[in-house]
């Protein structure tokens, strides 16, 4: 008798496992087989992403890393960056890319294919990264400026980095110098690549941080360093103005949750 | 009481069957005898695959309640089915996973055939006929997969008709046919379906009839024992001895184990269903969707790693030369090899060919469904660098790094295994090549890599072979060309002790 309730009892319980087993629970709340196709996976044409860490991680992460990751050129959550850069200028350059260097055009008429929704959606994503600055141990230079003083900054150039940094001399190498522009060089200058060894005004020299001249003076010093490929050296060129005529992005959302980091 | 129900039970038993003859029926099929030794369960997997049909024709005329068969609304009714429609996604998970078993386990059944040497005499027709039924059954499969009209499917009419295209002579006929004219358009999905639902459904069920009536008529195969023959003028007779002496009803001593088998992979469909899903839809089928990853369902992997590994000029004769020559060698097996030892044991060349067989097409699957044919055209935006490849590199190799993104070679290679794996990983691609042969296989590029001659400038191509230079394990001297005379060794550790000092994977290693 006891035997005869066993099994049946004892499949169902098996039967239930199993199925449990199968189950996962979603977004929603609910349980749901693994089989079953979540919604979120339907495909959408990419134009209708517009969510704002897949946008950053399908589009811009390889080159500007972002929390954990670190990519080769300068990172998008770099504080010393978001505090420099306005907004303006953030949304042209990724709309329209800067020309002569790597840094592709990623609006609808570079071919780029994000529409100017999504780039909207991108620049007040990354500035929702921004944070208020120390400045106490020296002002934030500005973002842009001319040329300065090029003797100047061969000399400040000479007292070089603490050890465990790149040296400086391999900053002045004519093929590096020839692959990037102006503003990324003072820029790089003001912020470096800190997850890099690559120091921003406060560590460019040792004791002090640089000021807005000085900065100047350094980039002009770098751009004089420029050659062609045949290793002619070239005209020192002005830093281009950036473009003010584009109309400003509208102030990052003044949320305390910023964006995820990918 | 129940002697009066029993007697009017008989009673209605008696006038049908004296009309509908149903005792003779049960006779002549469920109850026709067998040899004993042939109740095993090697000789499950027919039943099998008949039940793997029943629940394709089942489930697929649930689908075709939904399903609009229109280039314009087949993707949107899929979608529908996958997303909306209550239980529609485990229907579609059925049919996609009862496919899947059903040519698994037809394959499995032909190789049982195959080895217990069922396909000699007097069984040539039921082979020839087992035959026909694999290809009608990889045509449901073909045509199923163009049923899932979704970028993939798009693509896979796109390689088949190319592959068609080549036939000599006839190529643009033969394409016409297939796609309803020279482009993948409205016609092609109807003539698609009007295949997978009406002709080769309706030929299968023909073709099922008639191998049945012959598993009946001539008797399922007995089981082999090494060491007897068949011989055309006693087998006849050797075989009646064999159910006169050892024969019992198929209904109920061989049933149950065909029974129980089908309840074990009723169940394993049902659950790949509910745990694995339906495959798709992907992306949209349209001619835009380059992203597409037009791999073929499991059964056709291996055509499709064939297509990917030869060189192009052999492509057109392994593919439509190759598949009529095996089904013909097939369909001409029972002929040639009509009499003598049935069992495996002793027909090394047969046990030989399969293991051959089984190994070359598994291995093929396994290329198929591992290795990245294609590019990942995203892989520029997205494949990002560990940071053990980026720290202390001077700010050239670093642009080297971000023309590498830029440049798009992300698209076809990984780096330590992030990105796509289309060309080898470039992890430690410093330890392989100089700066020259570096620099010489970027400019001209060879072997499947496009030449960037005319896409890099010279300080481009400076900066990213001074950064793959430095793609190197720490420690690791940068490679030597070979064509220079050897070093002394004390020359090489100096270069070595020089390469830790670089220290390029990690200065604190
Ligand atoms: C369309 C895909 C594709 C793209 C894009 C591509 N490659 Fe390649 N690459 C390959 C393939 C495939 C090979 C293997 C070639 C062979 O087998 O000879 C290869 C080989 C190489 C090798 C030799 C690797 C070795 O270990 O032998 C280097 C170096 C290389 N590629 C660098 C690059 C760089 C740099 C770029 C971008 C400027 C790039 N590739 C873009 C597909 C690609």
């Amino acid at each position: 008798m006891i035997r005869s309730r066993a099994l049946p009892i004892g499949l169902l319980f098996a039967a239930t496992a199993i199925l449990q087993t199968a189950c996962e629970k979603r977004p929603d709340g609910k349980m749901h087989f693994m089989g079953e196709p979540n919604p979120a996976a339907k495909w959408k044409p990419s134009e209708d992403i517009t969510d704002f860490t897949a946008l950053y991680s399908q589009n811009c992460i390889a080159c500007h890393g972002a929390g954990k990751t670190v990519a080769a050129s300068i990172a998008m959550d770099n504080q010393t960056y978001l505090n420099l850069v306005p907004a303006d200028i953030l949304k042209n350059i990724i709309t329209n890319g800067v020309k002569g260097t790597r840094m592709p055009g990623f609006g609808e008429a570079e071919g780029g294919g994000l529409t100017g929704r999504q780039i909207e959606i991108l620049v007040n994503g990354i500035l929702a990264w921004k944070k208020p600055l120390d400045t106490s141990a020296g002002a934030l230079p500005a973002y842009a400026g001319p040329l300065g003083n090029a003797a100047n900054g061969q000399a400040l150039f000479s007292q070089s980095f603490e050890k465990d940094r790149p040296p400086a001399e391999t900053y002045l190498n004519p093929a590096f110098l020839g692959l990037v522009s102006n503003q990324y060089l003072r820029t790089l200058v003001i912020v470096g690549i800190p997850e890099l060894g690559y120091p921003d005004y406060h560590g460019f020299i040792p004791g002090r941080s640089l000021t807005d001249q000085e900065v100047s003076d350094v980039t002009a010093w770098l751009v004089t360093n420029r050659k062609n490929e045949f290793g002619e050296p070239l005209a020192a060129q002005p830093t281009p103005v950036p473009p003010a005529s584009l109309p400003a992005v509208p102030p990052a959302p003044n949320t305390t949750d910023a964006p995820k980091l990918p | 009481m129940i002697d009066k129900a029993t007697k009017a039970a008989q009673g209605v038993f008696t006038w049908l069957d004296s009309r509908l003859h149903i005792a003779e029926l049960w006779e002549h099929t469920a109850g026709h005898h067998i040899p004993k030794k042939s109740a095993s369960w090697f000789y499950v997997f027919g039943s099998l695959t008949l039940l793997c049909l029943v629940i394709q024709l089942i489930t697929g005329t649930l689908l075709a309640f939904a399903y609009v068969p229109s280039g314009a609304e087949a993707y949107t009714t899929l979608q529908y089915l996958t997303f909306e429609q209550p239980l529609g996604w485990i229907l579609r998970g059925i049919h996609y996973w009862g496919s899947n078993f059903m040519v698994a386990i037809m394959l499995i059944h032909m190789t049982q055939v195959y080895l217990f040497g069922a396909y000699k005499y007097p069984r040539e027709l039921t082979w020839v006929s087992g035959v026909l039924l694999l290809v009608i059954t990889l045509g449901l499969a073909f045509t199923g997969q163009v049923m899932r009209f979704d970028e993939d499917a798009y693509w896979g009419i796109g390689i088949g008709a190319a592959i068609a295209g080549r036939s000599p002579g006839i190529g643009e006929q033969v394409v016409q046919l297939m796609l309803g004219g020279p482009i993948i358009g409205a016609e092609t999905l109807s003539r698609f379906f009007s295949l997978h639902v009406f002709i080769l459904p309706g030929s299968i069920l023909a073709v099922i009839a008639l191998h049945l009536r012959l598993v009946l008529s001539k008797g399922i195969n007995e089981y082999p024992e090494p060491g007897v023959l068949v011989n055309r003028e006693t087998y006849d007779a050797h075989y009646a001895n064999i159910l006169k002496k050892d024969g019992m009803p198929f209904a109920p001593y061989g049933i149950w184990k065909d029974l129980v088998a089908g309840g074990i992979v009723l169940m394993a469909i049902v659950v790949c269903a509910l745990v694995l899903g339906p495959k798709g839809p992907f992306g949209p089928p349209d001619p835009t969707q380059i992203d597409a990853n037009p791999r073929p369902d499991f059964y056709f992997m291996w055509i499709f790693a064939i297509a990917a590994l030869m060189p192009d000029y052999m492509e057109t004769v392994a593919l439509l030369i190759g598949p009529p020559i095996g089904i013909a060698l097939l369909i001409i097996l029972p002929f040639i090899n009509n009499t003598g030892e049935k069992h495996w044991s002793r027909r090394p060349v047969a046990l030989l060919a399969v293991v051959s067989l089984v190994l070359s097409l598994g291995l093929l699957t396994w290329y198929g469904i591992t290795s990245p044919w294609s590019p990942d055209m995203t892989g520029w935006r997205s494949a990002i660098t560990p940071k053990q490849f980026l720290e202390h590199r001077s700010p050239l190799e670093l642009q080297g790094a971000i023309v590498i993104q830029q440049k798009q070679c992300r698209n076809c290679h990984a780096i330590d295994g992030i990105g796509s794996q289309r060309g080898p990983d470039l992890a430690a691609v410093g330890t392989r090549l100089t700066a020259p042969q570096l620099t010489r296989q970027v400019i001209q590029g060879g072997g499947n890599m496009p030449a960037y001659g005319k896409n890099l400038t010279p300080y481009e191509i400076d900066a990213v072979v001074a950064y793959m230079v430095s793609l190197r394990p720490n420690g690791v001297p940068p490679a030597r060309d070979s064509t220079l005379p050897a070093v002394p060794p004390s020359t090489r550790q100096a270069e070595k002790n020089q390469a830790s000092a670089e220290g390029q994977h990690g200065k604190e290693g």
